[in-house]
């Protein structure tokens, strides 16, 4: 059987240990040039999506820029740059560590 | 006698897989429908020749690309029930996984889940000058033993690796024998049972189903089959959700260990920073929308000024042609018939071909250079405050050359609510056709007079039923989102692809299907409705015919009679006894309010083969001759008519202003009907939009007349 951890759990401790701060918030409070890691997800639907696409728990990515209204904002993770509206940027929880 | 194989191109939107599709069948593809849903689907064939110099046909057939066989979307179905269902009549007889190198972790988890259904496969890793440009290390050897299938790098783009692949597919007949990921171990007496109750190939096959058995032929249509499959998973407690997790991470777990072991050098920081520059002036908050103001222009002007051309080339074609066919043909109905009715129709079809093939070759190299994902990424937020997509921008803005195009264009547009709403609010832009009814009405009713000295009134006006149809456009958009309901999930997550230069064969190729889809699959309609009307307006009851053509001949026989104007007499009568003369004078009544009477409700009727064709209605209705089409003298004629009862000129503010709103809001195009008909895959779609605009265009004619009156 497979075994199952809760998502990011692993990842926090690492950060937690290496970082001097370590703040959860949502992707879409990031702003422009903001790196976090990846933690987990609120919505089952979009986290599939995002992980099939390779936005995994632990993955680094960074706020490449926002759409001149706001919205949708792109994203920078395993390598490429992807596109998410401000409503499924808020399904990702990430963690920003200083 | 040669061998035929089924094979399936499968892999992530924009790994190349269309370019690698052009390249392994050529001339020899044809596009049409899958089964049931409006998807595009492309097959074509391909000749492969074994060692020994036996020939093999690989039927191939381009699957919509996605980023895993679970499906999210209503295009992405396709791969998940040809892949998984043995059934289906696309099951391959191999797969061909299409990878993006610059992005081969992402490839390969769609690989991964395409190795474990144990159908024989080959992995395109496509795009390879560029993974080696950035200095990015594949093993192959060690590619092809971590994950026991033959990876095969490809530059699609410049015709590479091809013959490579060609003769691989001859050989890679067998199955791959490990399960990447054995799925079993997730849900087990899931699988078992399934797997011995159905046969489905593969334990994954049997797990995907699991997943998704609303979507394969044989629980949809029976319910007791349904009804196990269902109460299976209940009483096994499958949760959907928590094991598609499962499954998702525990592959990438696996894939991070081949990529370690395989690539080296997995970072490729270079060719994203160049976009990233790019991106910062194209997504700019003002340069963004000036360059993309900038484009639509050209764009538009392209397609205005360079389609006039082969426009009037066919117009001049078709006219010398029904000319010279009227002239050997015998008189008689026969002649009348395949001049005026099926060539006039087939006239009315071949006219829209420069305009779509236009259109989609600008379509095709915005979407092939990456620039549509940024179009929709600046114009989102501001078209799903209408319900729009901002990949809903290029059909409205071609719905003002015309609505044909722009509907077909629409298929960009992944979300099927927001898809069917531009379809639906498109033809409310002021289409080209459009345009000389506006003419002549407004040279008719408005003075020809300067506002404040520089500003022409009835250019004001012109410019005024422009933006009346575009915020109708919006407005009918915005009420649409909360009426129409739908069950699909949207996302909007979305890759935004690197820049790259257009492929000039892949152009080709869009502007080819576009035009046969639209010749063979609207055409037909739009030539059995140009006979249909032809018939209406060009018989009538014989009792009342026979006494026209009896008055004129007496007529045409007296010395020194006009036969010119006699013969426009004579067709202006039989127009108002023909079928659609009484069907004109049976609507009188009912579109008295808005001012109109039978001679503009003829026109009306006639104006479904195409909005001009009001003017040349006129035209005949008018006495007006109709080979030397003269706006000034229609326009003359007109103004010259009185209203019976009070005596003043009919063509009163009240009235024009009524019938251009009238032409602006109604659904009087068969050509879009048809369109419609094909994009939406039933005539439910087309019949809603004709009654919505037409009860628009009576309301609001209605009120426009009865205020101005």
């Amino acid at each position: 059987m497979v075994n199952k951890t809760k998502d990011g759990d692993e990842h926090a401790n690492v950060i937690s240990k290496t970082a001097k701060k370590v703040i959860k918030m949502r992707l879409s409070d990031l702003s422009k040039g903001e790196s976090a890691i990846i933690d987990s997800f609120t919505n089952e639907g979009t986290k599939l999506k995002l992980m099939e696409m390779g936005c995994l728990p632990g993955e680094k990515i960074k706020v490449s820029r926002h759409a001149p209204l706001g919205c949708p904002v792109a994203i920078k993770v395993a390598n490429y740059t992807l596109s998410l509206r401000m409503e499924e940027a808020q399904t990702i929880i990430v963690v920003k560590y200083e | 006698m040669s061998l035929r194989i089924k094979v399936a191109l499968v892999g992530n939107p924009n790994s190349g897989k269309s370019s690698l599709f052009n390249a392994l069948t050529g001339m020899n593809q044809k596009i049409a429908n899958f089964p049931g849903v409006t998807v595009d689907k492309k097959t074509g064939t391909c000749t492969l020749v074994d060692a020994q110099g036996k020939n093999f046909v690989a039927e191939i057939t381009d699957l919509p690309g996605t980023y895993s066989l679970y499906p999210k979307a209503l295009d992405e179905k396709i791969p998940f029930q040809v892949l998984c269902d043995s059934a289906n009549p696309d099951y391959p007889d191999l797969i061909i996984v299409v990878a993006d190198g610059t992005n081969l972790k992402r490839s390969l988890f769609l690989c991964s889940q395409v190795i474990d259904l144990k159908i024989p496969m080959l992995l395109a890793i496509n795009m390879i000058d560029l993974v080696k440009a950035s200095g990015l290390n594949i093993d192959f050897e060690k590619l092809n033993a971590s994950l026991g299938v033959k990876a095969i790098g490809i530059n699609a783009r410049k015709n590479e690796g091809i013959e490579e692949l060609k003769r691989e597919m001859i050989n890679a007949q067998s199955t791959v024998e490990a399960d990447f990921l054995d799925c079993r171990n997730i849900a087990p007496e899931v699988v078992d049972t399934l797997r011995s109750h159905y046969h489905f190939k593969s334990n994954y096959a049997a797990f995907l189903i699991a997943n998704n058995y609303n979507d394969i032929t044989v629980f949809k249509n029976n319910t007791a089959e349904k009804n196990f499959v269902e109460s299976l998973l209940k009483e096994k407690f499958f949760d959907s959700y928590k094991l598609q997790a499962i499954e998702t991470l525990e592959r990438y777990k696996v894939i991070t260990k081949v990529m370690e072991a395989c690539v080296t050098n997995p970072l490729l920081e270079n060719k994203a920073s160049f976009s990233s520059k790019i991106d910062r002036v194209l997504t700019h908050s003002i340069w963004g929308y000036v360059s993309f103001l900038a484009i639509l222009f050209i764009m538009f002007q392209a397609i205005f000024t360079w389609a006039k051309y082969p426009m009037e080339f066919v117009d001049t074609t078709f006219a010398y042609t029904s000319q010279w066919l009227s002239g050997i043909l015998p008189d008689g109905m026969l002649n009348d018939l395949l001049v005026n009715g099926v060539l006039a129709g087939l006239g009315g079809v071949i006219i829209f071909i420069p305009q779509i093939a236009l259109l989609f070759a600008f379509i095709a190299i915005l979407e092939d250079t990456g620039y549509m994902a940024r179009v929709s990424f600046i114009m989102d937020k501001l078209m799903r405050t209408f319900g729009l997509n901002g990949r809903s921008v290029i059909p409205l803005v071609s719905g003002v050359a015309c609505a044909v195009p722009a509907i077909m264009s629409t298929r960009t547009i992944q979300n099927w609510k927001e898809r069917l709403i531009t379809i639906l609010v498109v033809p409310l832009m002021s289409c080209s056709a459009r345009l000389p009814v506006y003419t002549l009405l407004i040279a008719l009713i408005i003075p020809d007079k300067m506002l404040f000295g520089f500003i022409n009134t009835q250019g004001l006006v012109l410019m005024l039923m422009y933006l009346i149809g575009f915020f109708a456009a919006l407005f009918a958009s915005f009420v649409l989102k909360f009426i129409i309901k739908s069950k699909e999930k949207s996302y909007y997550i979305m890759e935004m692809p690197v820049y790259r230069a257009p492929r000039w064969s892949n152009v080709l190729y869009t502007m080819l299907d576009k035009v046969k889809v639209f010749l063979f699959d609207a055409g037909k309609v739009i030539v059995a409705i140009s006979i249909i009307l032809w018939v209406l307006s060009s018989y009538g009851p014989s009792s009342r015919y026979n006494v026209i053509e009896k008055k004129y001949e007496t007529a045409f026989a007296k010395t020194g009679a006009d036969s010119t104007l006699l013969t426009q007499q004579m067709q202006s009568e039989k127009l108002e006894s023909s079928y659609a003369g009484i069907m004109g004078k049976v609507l009188e009544p009912v579109i008295r309010p808005l001012g109109f009477d039978w001679k503009i409700g003829i026109a009306l009727i006639t104006s479904f083969a195409a909005r001009e064709v009001f003017v040349g209605t006129m035209s005949t209705i008018y006495s007006v001759g109709k080979d030397n089409e003269n706006l000034l003298t229609v326009r003359d004629k007109m103004r010259a008519e009185k209203n019976p009862e009070t005596g003043e000129p009919f063509y009163s503010l009240a009235v024009g202003i009524s019938l251009m709103l009238f032409y602006a809001f109604a659904m009087q195009c068969m050509s879009t009907l048809a369109v419609v008909k094909r994009e939406t895959g039933s005539w439910t779609i087309p019949v809603i939009q004709f009654l919505y605009m037409g009860a628009l265009a009576y309301v609001a004619s209605l009120i426009a007349f009865q205020l101005l009156k």
